[in-house]
């Protein structure tokens, strides 16, 4: 079972369709409708909190500040008043990241990931993606078990995608900190570096994806 | 001209003819009364025998004791002028009588003639004329008798010396004057105080959009001129905090709008999505639903735009407070990957790790890069591409581009993006219902936050916007 989030929003219709996209993309969802049934005990067996900022009885924003008296839980606020001052009140009482209607649900669900991913985020110190396994520790790079003889540059440029797996990374970026700016300096030096790296890694290259009008990034591997 | 200047102007200007009139008026009252003395004189003394010895002897009558003086008889006779016919000491003696004949023939032939004004004054049936001559003023009667040599009788006097305006006078009545302008100025003085405290009071509760009354202490004109104002400022008052009602009323009934539609908005988007999900990607009702989707999108994001309008338009300062680019990139990256992918479109997006902060109101900057987002994304077409990318723009800015390979904006059209109400002859074509209100407001949101927001080709197709401005440092937090 997935992590279990609490979503209190008194709107019957929305809060059905959360509760549903939650649980279809893999989610343990508990639903409540009104602010005063957020309780210690539930918020505390909850990964995170889906909450609305209007609801009947108790606002959001009191429900947040009670919450935050013994309770680290991350909460994603859910606004349909697009104000800046409700948005710098919800994150000073400790709310984590806010979602404005009208959303849809796969941009719900890419916060909620979000926050769910964030603390675990690389703690291994070697990146593993199909036969590929980064070491960052060790500047070691192995494919299938056998060590891949890279360069310097080649290698920084290989960690700097794998410690940041999944995202994509700029061509500045990678130039500026993976290239020595004094020598190689240049987004066509960069270009030049990738190519040899992908050669080296034969299929497994196929990880490193060029996107487009980005720079790079290193897919992880697909569930 | 400030109010005691124009005062003492006044005064002088005044004062000046009425000093001279005062002046004229005692020099002709002195002669009145010299020429009333003298015909007196010549009268009485006629009276008290003088008439008897001009008949007696008209000849000498009148030059006697002038005659004595001469005593030269051989002389032929010289009519003598009328200064002349004067007693050597005119002060304390009585003038000298010229006697003449009802046609106003001397009988004496030293005698100075009678002048001509003086004979058509006597001739007309006046008892008396004068006429000032040779410094002095010259009488002639008329007698009661209209017989003999001695029917006309004049007489010369010369002016006393206090004729003629004594310094002293001149002195007196310069001081006068001096005095009145000290007086004006010192009476001027508490009423210019007053008006200049009342326009610093006025203008001290101009300043404070009229809440502060001036003070209405005292209970002349003054005071007056205070009142009125406080009643003027009061009816401005009103009209001011009518129409900020007036405003009021306004923002929050679009504000309770906009949230009234938001929730069945956000159901909505979720039924299409839901919709989308069931049917698959090869789904017989896919382009329908994709085109929903961009609609029920393009409604949401028209509202969250009016709203931005309104908080651009109403002139109040910006909500400024550290916002996190990075974080603010990621919404709005997780907020058009579904239109995107219902268009067609490839979004992608890369961040610096951590967080990249600058100072704004977060929801008015991240309407503008929406705007510009979705903007890429709607004059794109299936298959084509957004790229996103923030970047640290050396230790002190922050660049953020947003580069995308659909059509593009010819050079010359490129200019007035995001001019209120431009749009290009393509998104006229393939959005005839929009309102080019997008871009126009992260126009307005870059300028008001002093960021920089500029457009160009992207190579070797689409358009790239950057939008870049200053980072503050995590310490300053």
């Amino acid at each position: 079972m997935g992590d279990r989030v609490l979503v209190v929003e008194d709107d019957e219709r929305l809060g059905r369709q959360v509760r549903d996209s939650l649980a279809e993309a893999g989610y343990e969802p508990i639903w409540l409708r009104d602010g005063k049934a957020v309780g210690t005990e539930l918020a505390a067996g909850a990964s995170l909190i889906v909450l609305d900022l209007m609801l009947p009885g108790e606002h959001g924003l009191d429900v947040l500040k009670r919450l935050r008296r013994d309770s680290d839980v991350p909460v994603l606020v859910l606004s349909a008043r697009n104000e800046t001052a409700d948005k710098v009140r919800a994150l000073k009482l400790g709310a984590d990241d806010y979602v404005t209607k009208p959303f849809w649900p796969d941009e719900l669900l890419a916060r909620v990931a979000a926050r769910l991913r964030r603390p675990t985020l690389q703690r291994d110190a070697t990146v593993r993606v199909g036969e590929l396994a980064v070491d960052l520790e060790q500047r070691r790079v192995a494919l299938a078990g056998e060590t891949v003889d890279l360069t310097r540059v080649e290698f920084d440029l290989l960690a700097a995608l794998a410690r940041r797996l999944g995202a994509a990374v700029s061509r500045a970026w990678l130039a500026e900190h993976v290239l020595n700016p004094d020598r190689e300096g240049g987004e066509r030096t960069l270009d030049v570096h990738m190519s040899r790296l992908r050669k080296k890694l034969g299929p497994a290259a196929s990880a490193i994806a060029t996107v487009w009008g980005v720079g790079y990034r290193l897919e992880p591997p697909s569930r | 001209m400030t109010l005691r200047r124009r005062l003492i102007l006044t005064l002088v200007l005044t004062a000046a003819p009425l000093l001279a009139g005062l002046l004229w008026l005692r020099s002709e009252l002195l002669q009145r009364t010299m020429e009333d003395a003298l015909r007196d004189s010549i009268l009485a003394r006629m009276d008290a025998g003088g008439r008897e010895r001009c008949e007696q002897d008209p000849v000498a009558f009148g030059s006697r004791r002038f005659r004595r003086r001469e005593r030269d008889e051989t002389a032929p006779p010289v009519r003598a002028p009328w200064s002349e016919r004067r007693s050597a000491r005119t002060r304390f003696l009585p003038p000298l009588l010229q006697a003449y004949d009802r046609s106003f023939q001397p009988a004496d032939p030293t005698a100075p003639e009678l002048p001509e004004p003086l004979r058509a004054t006597l001739a007309a049936g006046d008892e008396t004329a004068a006429l000032r001559r040779d410094g002095g003023v010259l009488v002639a009667v008329r007698m009661p008798w209209d017989e003999g040599p001695c029917a006309v009788v004049a007489a010369f006097r010369p002016d006393p010396p206090t004729f003629d305006t004594p310094p002293s006078l001149l002195v007196g009545a310069l001081a006068l004057c001096a005095g009145f302008l000290a007086a004006v100025w010192l009476a001027s003085s508490p009423v210019v105080r007053r008006i200049r405290a009342l326009a610093d009071d006025v203008r001290r509760s101009a300043a404070a959009r009229y809440a502060e009354p001036v003070r209405e202490a005292g209970s002349d004109e003054v005071t007056l001129l205070a009142r009125a104002f406080n009643e003027a400022g009061r009816e401005v008052r009103a009209h001011l905090s009518e129409v900020e009602e007036r405003e009021a009323t306004l923002r929050t009934f679009v504000a309770n709008t906009t949230h009234d539609v938001m929730l069945p908005l956000t159901v909505l988007q979720g039924h299409i999505s839901n919709l989308r999900r069931g049917t698959g990607a090869s789904g017989a009702d896919e382009p329908q639903l994709a085109a929903a989707a961009e609609e029920a999108h393009y409604i949401g994001s028209l509202l969250q735009n009016l709203a931005a309008a309104s908080k651009l338009e109403g002139g109040r300062p910006l909500e400024r407070h550290p916002l996190d680019m990075a974080a603010l990139v990621e919404r709005v990256m997780a907020r058009h990957r579904p239109v995107a992918s219902a268009a067609g479109v490839a979004l992608d997006h890369a961040v610096p790790e951590g967080a990249l902060w600058t100072e704004g109101d977060v929801t008015l900057v991240e309407q503008a890069v929406g705007n510009v987002v979705h903007n890429a994304i709607r004059h794109n077409r299936a298959g084509g591409h957004v790229a996103v990318v923030l970047d640290e723009a050396g230790k002190e800015a922050f660049r953020l581009s947003v580069a995308d390979d659909g059509p593009g904006v010819p050079e010359g059209q490129r200019d007035r993006l995001g001019e209120p109400r431009f749009r290009t002859d393509e998104a006229r074509q393939r959005h005839p219902d929009g309102l080019g209100l997008g871009l126009s407001i992260a126009r307005d949101v870059a300028a008001r936050h002093g960021f920089t927001l500029r457009f160009a080709a992207n190579e070797p197709h689409g358009l790239r916007v950057e939008l870049s401005g200053p980072r503050v440092s995590a310490e300053t937090l």
